[in-house]
């Protein structure tokens, strides 16, 4: 995989700049692997979050840039891929657009075509999964539909890779062919068209068509009532009051003689079209895809059985995920652990150089603490992948609707809060799941509730210093499901206020189960392994090398330790730090919520990951390792702390504090560092709220 | 005309109108959902799932309320016991 955009200005002039456009689920991914082979590139649109994955490959000795548009249905301003999609279209202009469609379900994929075809670029029409339609009795006369549509069509079986070939036959000839733009756009019913022409002679007289605005579609999406090619028209030609009055009637004519909703009309208009293509060139035996998969279906999604069936596939990719993940990252883990080792054991200079301990404790740990991570998401996007290719995901979002619904969320958010109780990085990363940004949002900003694997050892720590064993797994629970019971309330409440008005639009296809391909799993799985690795890393690093250095520095005077223990000694050094000083600073502060400075302190060490919020109470309270000794640690803290103490960190603990890879993952994700540092003050204002109140109720109720 | 969220599964009827904001009409028209389309409800707890043409969709049970539809010329009403 390359790093460096392939769309580099650099590029040679006869370069060809293909589009792969189709709706989600036609095998548009699939597709592009074949098209480009190993040669992609996996970046960003500009100023969105949306994925951009760009390939190249050599046709009679020309090289074409395949870039792949998000899956859409249409091209309207409904959500950000179609924007996306749209936008790349119109600015960049590409010599030719694939449109990739579902043969056995031509009507609806052919929508998209005749939006493309709108859009005056040359379409060629890659008839995929043409196998399936034939085996369903659905024969379609290519050559037909070719003249009736106005666009090229090749038949491809992608995932066999039949096909290929022809297709980028296709794509070098039709850009041959049509040099400046595409055929002329289909033609509609004469009251639209005349409103159109009018429309566009109107607009004509502004001036010329500025860039991305080509006249007959902007006229075009005016009468639909685009918002987006309105604002655009506003803002380049200065909102002139004769267009916007010319739009409005026009509209009022069309829909008062068709009777209908201008936006039906010309959706409408467009169908009309497809279906009467479709009946020239298309003969149906019987539609048969669908009997098998609607035989699993009556097992899988029905009534009594849909959710215990989902329930156990959400276990076994739990299982999957941490299972088989966890003793995976230990082992990377103590791999580290033992670099660092021997990086002591050759390290040339004295054993208590600054410079050893900045590559071991700083550099080394923070790699780490990255890498830890990366079994548990590999498997965990593998798992997706499976879900998502075998057609399951659809089902998963229609058997939890129904719940997920009443907090306001899509029935697919379902899945990262369960593999939050995980850890929240893949969680967070699993929203992508979901194609809404407000869901996502939402999904994200309320995981951290969700109490991950790696705030176990702090419960396990305080609920056996403090509780007598039989309280334990009660109380542990009830820990959780605070937890949760918090995460669904906060969703419920960002729903309503930040945001309110939006009800989720619940509508998706549901495609018939596919056997996934081991490939197309494997290679999704490294596509995203990959982004995780480069994306965190470079930040998680800088983070960790701060961290080391607020716990190091500065350094105690040699005389105030001399003769001390080694713990003692640590734990004077951590004291003598700047984490240690901001400890003590923010003591009076944190007084209210039960804590003293050296919880204090370990909590700005859990900062960097929950788990070391264990090793540095220990150390602060120079107890010895807590993993070897833990009766030592609980000694000490009982000696410490008072049981109401302990709540009110275990409180703080599972509510505040989402930890800096989780900050670093929502930025990421979100697409703004604003979410991120929304998430870390409001979550740390609600758990200093909580804890405060229950200690100081608990106060006054002398416990 | 009922909300498409009372077809009882089995049945077929054909879409009258679409209830909601230009969002939802532009979202459902993208799928072919579109007054004239007939459709028959295969699931209809939770969310609906509708067969139209080959194409198996879901629907909130929000957005199908909003979906008015009529029973399809021979077809049983929507509201007509079990189907046959």
């Amino acid at each position: 995989m390359n790093d460096a955009p392939l769309s580099s200005p650099s590029a040679a002039p006869h370069r060809l700049t293909v589009a792969l456009a189709g709706n989600p689920n036609a095998g548009k991914t699939t597709l592009f692997n074949r098209l480009t082979g190993a040669r992609q590139h996996v970046g960003n649109y500009p100023g969105v979050t949306v994925e951009k994955k760009e390939g190249l490959f050599r046709y009679d000795g020309r090289e074409i840039l395949v870039v792949d548009l998000p899956g859409t249905y249409s091209l309207t301003a409904a959500s950000l891929d179609e924007r996306v999609a749209r936008q790349f279209i119109l600015h960049e202009r590409p010599d030719v657009v694939v449109d990739v469609v579902d043969a056995s379900n031509l009507e609806r994929h052919l929508y998209l075509a005749v939006q493309l075809r709108e859009l005056g670029v040359p379409v060629v029409l890659a008839l995929n999964m043409a196998d399936l339609a034939d085996a369903a009795g659905c024969l379609i006369d290519a050559p037909l539909l070719e003249r009736l549509l106005g666009l090229r069509i090749v038949r491809t079986v992608a995932h066999k890779g039949e096909g290929v070939a022809e297709l980028q036959a296709a794509i070098v000839e039709t850009a041959r062919r049509f040099p400046g733009g595409g055929p002329p756009r289909p033609r509609y019913d004469r009251r639209v068209e005349a409103e159109i022409e009018a429309l566009a002679a109107l607009l004509a007289t502004f001036g010329p068509p500025p860039p991305g605005l080509p006249v007959e579609w902007t006229a075009l999406k005016l009468l639909e009532g685009d918002e987006d090619v309105a604002r655009a028209v506003r803002a380049h030609l200065h909102a002139p009051a004769a267009l916007t009055e010319a739009v409005a009637a026009a509209i009022g004519r069309l829909e008062k003689h068709f009777g209908d909703r201008v936006e039906t009309i010309l959706a409408d208009q467009r169908y009309g079209i497809i279906s009467g293509a479709c009946q020239e060139a298309v003969r149906r035996s019987a539609a048969q895809r669908h009997s098998t998969s609607d035989r699993i279906d009556d097992i899988v999604i029905s009534r009594p059985l849909g959710l215990p069936i989902f329930l156990l596939l959400m276990y076994l990719v739990f299982r999957l995920t941490f299972g088989l993940g966890d003793p995976l990252g230990a082992l990377i883990e103590r791999g580290f652990h033992w670099a660092g080792g021997a990086l002591a054991a050759v390290w040339p200079g004295p054993r208590d150089s600054a410079w050893l301990s900045l590559l071991r404790d700083g550099v080394l740990r923070g790699v780490g603490s990255v890498l830890v991570f990366l079994p548990n998401i590999l498997l965990l996007f593998a798992a997706i992948a499976v879900l998502e290719d075998s057609g399951y995901m659809a089902r998963a979002a229609f058997v939890m609707d129904q719940w997920m619904h009443r907090i306001g969320l899509h029935g697919k958010s379902f899945i990262p809060l369960l593999l939050g109780f995980g850890c929240t990085v893949p969680a967070v990363m699993a929203t992508r799941v979901l194609e809404s940004r407000r869901d996502r949002l939402v999904t994200m900003l309320v995981l951290p509730l969700i109490s991950c694997g790696g705030r176990l050892p702090i419960y396990t720590m305080l609920l056996g210093a403090f509780f007598p064993p039989a309280w334990r797994t009660p109380m542990l629970l009830g820990l959780y499901l605070f937890g949760v019971a918090l995460a669904l309330l906060l969703a419920k409440l960002l729903r309503s206020t930040l945001w309110r008005g939006e009800e989720p639009l619940f509508v998706m296809e549901l495609p018939p189960y596919r056997l996934p391909t081991v490939r197309g799993v494997l290679l999704h799985t490294w596509e995203r392994g990959w982004l995780f690795v480069r994306k965190a890393a470079t930040v998680i690093l800088g983070l960790s090398i701060v961290l080391w250095v607020l716990t190091s520095y500065p350094k105690a005077p040699a005389h105030t330790l001399a003769g001390l223990p080694a713990d003692q000694a640590r734990a004077a050094q951590l004291a003598y730090s700047a984490a240690g000083r901001a400890g003590h600073a923010l003591e009076p502060l944190l007084r209210p919520a039960g804590f003293d400075w050296k919880a204090a302190t370990a909590l700005l060490g859990a900062f960097a990951a929950k788990e070391m919020f264990v090793a540095q109470m220990s150390i602060v309270h120079a107890a010895g390792d807590p993993d070897a000794a833990p009766a030592s640690l609980h000694a000490t803290l009982r000696r410490n702390y008072t049981p109401l103490q302990a709540v009110a960190m275990l409180l703080f603990c599972l509510i505040s504090l989402p930890c800096v890879m989780t900050g670093v993952v929502v930025a990421r994700e979100s697409g703004a560092w604003r979410w991120a540092l929304l998430q870390l003050s409001g979550l740390t204002l609600l758990a200093y709220i909580v804890a405060v109140a229950v200690y100081q109720t608990g106060r006054a109720l002398t416990l | 005309m009922t909300p498409l969220s009372q077809l009882a599964e089995g049945h077929t009827a054909t879409i009258v109108a679409i209830s909601g904001g230009v969002r939802l009409r532009r979202r459902l028209a993208a799928l072919g959902l579109l007054p004239g389309a007939q459709l028959r409800m295969l699931r209809n707890h939770g969310p609906v799932i509708v067969l139209l043409r080959s194409d198996r969709l879901i629907l909130g049970r929000g957005v199908a309320s909003k979906v008015l539809v009529a029973a399809a010329a021979g077809a049983p009403a929507p509201s007509a016991a079990k189907p046959s």
